[in-house]
């Protein structure tokens, strides 16, 4: 509980914890597009 | 003047169109570990939404406020200016923060961040961000300080 960093999600540790794929697979590059229209909504 | 940066690592022009769609020029290889709990994240505020998130930080806050100004804490911030996750608290007379900061963390695994600068030694920062923006998280703190104090 300091100034920093927080508690995370469980999912989010889920996620951090995912096997990797290649960073040019379709579906991370999907992805990558996903997170820069999420990451125009709160912000 | 316009001129090419020295350090690829800094080029943002370059990151900027490694980012920019289906057509990528390499920049670097992106940290596919980071990029999938940020996706996640992301979801995560917006399934809950940005509203009810921000009411639920500015309850969290009032409830820490209410516990810890009960135990003689007072805050360093005015009213109107506080950030509601993360709060600026000086410790009750006394009470020597730096002894007290390292049993929280010791004996009840809680850390609560120290003054900097001017304020080092002399008040805590404590955060109630994200998923530790509970009530569950302050009664957790207040009650290790009532067992502490």
């Amino acid at each position: 509980m300091g100034p920093e960093p927080s508690d995370a999600h469980p999912r989010v540790l889920k996620a951090m914890a995912s096997p990797l794929i290649g960073h040019l697979d379709p579906m991370f590059v999907s992805m990558m597009d996903e997170v820069k229209a999420l990451f125009s909504k709160p912000f | 003047m316009e001129t090419c940066l020295a350090n690829l690592f800094l080029d943002l022009t370059m990151v900027k169109n490694y980012w920019a769609g289906a057509k990528r020029a390499y920049h670097h290889t992106a940290p596919v570990s980071s990029v999938f709990p940020r996706h996640e994240a992301l979801n995560i505020v917006l399934e809950e939404g940005l509203e009810t998130r921000w009411a639920r930080h500015q309850a969290v806050h009032q409830h820490l406020r209410t516990q810890l100004e009960k135990r003689g804490f007072r805050f360093l911030v005015d009213k109107p200016y506080r950030l509601p996750n993360l709060n600026a608290v000086f410790l009750p007379e006394g009470i020597d923060e730096a002894p007290l900061r390292s049993k929280l963390l010791d004996q009840f695994n809680i850390e609560v961040g120290g003054g900097l600068g001017a304020f080092a030694g002399k008040l805590w920062r404590v955060g109630i961000m994200g998923e530790s923006a509970t009530k569950n998280h302050v009664n957790m703190l207040t009650s290790a300080l009532d067992e502490l104090m």
